[in-house]
């Protein structure tokens, strides 16, 4: 029987000593960071222009840097072990063996200040705020479309967008009850990278590595107000709820998972664990008469939310893709009718295209009557002849993207790519531009890691979860994926990321 | 109650159950061989007409290779009963059934699961027998004690208590059936010989101390009597019918068309009570082993046609 119980090195001697110590300069840490060195083309996420200013920020940098490396890095082997153990992993789709694989969590986290997180967490809710708004106009009257604020061959040809549903408003009118937001550090601000609005993965793991940090660092969690995560499978049932008709006084939840084999299957389980709802799969339900009911052997009981974490294209064989087996038949008409809430709402794929993305901001502007407070990457949509001129002249200097790709699949790095590379993109461009978009090579900031037998930069991006119900709440922090592998760029676990815990600074 | 959530609650306990009793068997016959090398603990070794092509398609060999059949027995993945298959089940049904049940539970099981795919395990089960089978053995009966300490009092609690109760009623009767068996007391020159059989036995079924406390002396008839209509001890027939018939009525009052297997239980009781353990120890044991089986066959079916019915649209 494998026992864990670590205790820890004399933590809280460790941070008074450490505290006397001249904090100003990477050089005065002699310990884990002694022969640490920065990127010097990237943000550094401990070591910074910031680095002599937050006083929380400079304890916990102490607090790593005085634990020997030896007895770190066997922390790193009991975290993977205790990873094993909870069986908190993932499929990977391309793996024939179907193992399951235990995302990589670096001990060393990611430390935001409370201040830039406030900031933050407003840019995101404005920004949910305005998707949600341009989802429910997209499949309403189309007035953004009409007025021109956003070109509106775009919206219309994009795979995400679901004429049928056009007329069909999910109640409250919400369409985005959990998004996901990828950021990444430029010229010293977080900024969008990316909207993941559909079926938005990974909280299971923020949730996990906090847990996992707290077992094996309990000295500076006392030490240091870090803002707590365990909020999350509460507030986000709230949020699944907030729907819901007030003449409903026992609303049923469950969870949709297309099954054990989907790579997210243990987030399914997690989160319907920590919900207390069950946890469903296809069979197990059944529409009749346009309601949508849960077989139970007391009989069907009737399901009024669905947290579906299936694909829109699969979600129902006789409305979408027909040789679905995930799907419920007949859900849609349940769902048009009113009878069940489906979170996400379905059609969200086309305010997350990343050819609709450039124009975010138009949106903002348009429906908030504010500027955006979030600021997000520059990008190219290959449907605009100057910037497919641009980008075509410029490619090994771009970063190419398929616009309905997703988990870092399809991405091609200019600056990495072969020449021969190089000229496939370019062809594939010329002949479907609408599928492209291009952004420019990002710096993307880093973070010390252990990796290869040292602590060594890695860079990395931070996804936090924002839950809108009656009213929108984000998770503090969200995750931290990092790119393992030396000069990558690519975050994502299914091509060799890894994560680690984000600690957002309480108010000091 | 969803219905695949009830069979797969159902099967884990089978196979969890099924693990420990195999376990304990060969922990029991390991130690007891250590003592006797008498030809009777050949038959623990011996396998069954059901094991036998495939464990010759696997190797092509003669059956009396013991080491070879404990092996057999212990790891080959593609015999379904082998420890480590039958593991192997118990985790996959966990796992599609882990929002119901703890989390010490899953991360028990799925712990279990781990170590008998290290090398550690494989290590001691060459070097160290008794504790590679210890810590099954008590491993498995920590995830049944959280099952019993954790779990919700809903039909999922009910239904697992049925699937291990079942499991420990084939195992049982399967046990009793050997009384019988002509090679096993055939073998037995004497009653020492015997006594040890019966004393492995009891092992087997975590029994021994039961046993004694109840003030039976060792004989195969006393035995017989014993896990037949002793009702305190968990693993005689009459206790676990009893077990049976109390989480099959709390069912039964919560959810309906669940009749049949009721009543077939209640029929397997009546014939239980009125049975003479000594039929155990005469040919008409297998009669009777039959019948018993019959009825848990008629039970699996109305589970299935009933609770696990996934086809039956309840409308």
């Amino acid at each position: 029987m494998i026992l864990v119980y670590f205790e820890p090195l004399n933590q809280e001697a460790s941070m008074k000593k450490g505290s006397a110590l001249a904090d100003t300069d990477i050089k005065t840490y002699l310990g884990l960071f002694k022969d640490y060195q920065p990127l010097s083309t990237a943000f550094d996420e401990f070591f910074n222009k910031e680095f002599p200013v937050n006083p929380n920020l400079q304890k916990i940098i102490r607090f790593f840097d005085q634990l020997p490396f030896d007895h770190f890095k066997s922390l790193h082997e009991v975290a993977h072990g205790l990873f094993r153990q909870r069986g908190i992993t993932f499929n990977v789709y391309s793996n024939q063996d179907g193992q399951e694989k235990i995302f990589p969590f670096d001990l060393i986290p990611r430390v935001i200040c409370n201040e830039e997180w406030r900031k933050v967490e407003r840019g995101l809710e404005q920004r949910i705020q305005a998707l949600n708004a341009f989802l429910l106009d997209i499949y309403g009257k189309q007035q953004i479309l009409k007025d021109g604020a956003i070109p509106k061959d775009i919206v219309l040809s994009s795979k995400g967008y679901l004429p049928q549903l056009r007329g069909i408003t999910p109640p409250g009118g919400i369409y985005l009850n959990i998004a996901g937001i990828d950021l990444i550090r430029e010229n010293d601000s977080l900024t969008v990278l990316e909207d993941n609005l559909k079926v938005p993965s990974g909280v299971s793991y923020v949730l996990e590595n906090r847990r996992i940090s707290k077992q094996l660092f309990p000295g500076i969690f006392s030490e240091v107000p870090i803002l707590g995560t365990d909020d999350y499978p509460l507030q986000l049932k709230k949020s699944l709820l907030a729907g819901v008709s007030s003449n409903i006084s026992d609303p049923l939840l469950v969870l949709l998972t297309p099954g054990p084999f989907n790579s997210a299957y243990f987030e399914h389980v997690y989160l319907s664990h920590r919900m207390g709802c069950p946890l469903v799969q296809n069979s197990d339900l059944i529409v009749d008469n346009k309601i949508v009911y849960l077989k139970t052997l007391k009989g069907l009981k009737r399901v009024d939310v669905i947290y579906r974490r299936t694909d829109d294209e699969f979600i129902d064989p006789t409305f979408f893709n027909p040789q679905s087996l995930l799907g419920v038949p007949g859900l849609i008409s349940a769902y048009s009718k009113g009878n069940v809430i489906l979170a996400n709402a379905l059609g969200n794929g086309v305010a997350d295209d990343k050819a609709v993305y450039p124009y975010v901001p138009d949106m903002i502007r348009y429906y908030l009557n504010e500027e955006p407070i979030l600021p997000q990457v520059e990008t190219y949509a290959c449907t605009d002849e100057e910037s497919r001129k641009y980008v075509l002249n410029n490619l090994s200097s771009c970063v190419i993207k398929i616009v309905n790709q997703s988990g870092g699949y399809g991405i091609i790095i200019g600056e990495q790519a072969t020449s021969q590379q190089l000229e496939e993109i370019r062809e594939r461009i010329k002949a479907n531009p609408r599928d492209y978009i291009a952004q420019p090579l990002k710096q993307l900031s880093s973070s010390p890691t252990l990796n290869e037998g040292s602590i060594c930069p890695r860079r990395i991006d931070l996804r936090p979860f924002v839950l809108t119900g009656q009213k929108t709440w984000t998770l503090p922090g969200g995750l931290t994926r990092v790119a393992l592998l030396k000069d990558s760029y690519i975050v994502n676990s299914s091509q060799g990321g890894g994560s680690k815990d984000t600690w957002v600074l309480g108010d000091i | 109650m969803i219905s695949r959530i009830a069979e797969q609650s159902f099967w884990m306990c089978r196979y969890l159950e099924r693990l420990e009793t195999f376990a304990r068997s060969f922990l029991a016959t390991h130690l007891f061989s250590l003592d006797s090398h008498e030809v009777p603990f050949a038959e623990f070794f011996r396998l069954s007409s059901v094991e036998k092509p495939l464990y010759m398609k696997i190797y092509n060999s003669h059956d009396n290779d013991e080491e070879l059949i404990q092996y057999f027995r212990v790891w080959q993945e593609l015999n379904p009963e082998s420890l480590l298959s039958l593991l192997g089940n118990a985790r996959a049904n966990g796992l599609l059934i882990r929002e119901i049940i703890s989390e010490s539970m899953w991360q028990m099981i799925n712990r279990l699961y781990l170590w008998m795919h290290s090398e550690t395990a494989k290590k001691l089960y060459m070097t160290d027998k008794y504790n590679f089978y210890t810590r099954i053995i008590e491993t498995t009966q920590q995830i049944k004690g959280m099952y019993y300490n954790s779990l919700l009092r809903d039909e999922y609690y009910h239904i697992m208590s049925v699937g291990l109760m079942t499991e420990r009623l084939t195992q049982v009767v399967q046990m009793l059936n050997k009384l019988n068996s002509k090679e096993f007391f055939a073998v037995s020159s004497n009653s020492e010989s015997e006594n040890t059989l019966l004393k492995c036995l009891l092992e087997s079924f975590a029994s021994t101390q039961n046993y004694l406390r109840s003030g039976y002396g060792l004989s195969p008839t006393l035995f017989a009597k014993f896990f037949t209509h002793d009702h305190h001890a968990p693993h005689t027939l009459k206790f676990i019918l009893r077990d049976l018939l109390m989480h099959l009525s709390l069912l039964q009052s919560e959810l309906k068309g669940f009749e049949q297997p009721h009543f077939h239980l209640k029929e397997l009781a009546e014939l239980v009570s009125q049975l003479n353990p000594s039929i155990f120890l005469s040919d008409k044991g297998i009669e009777t082993k039959q019948q018993i089986f019959s009825v848990i066959i008629k039970i699996n079916e109305e589970l299935r046609n009933s609770i696990f019915g996934m086809e039956k649209i309840l409308v």
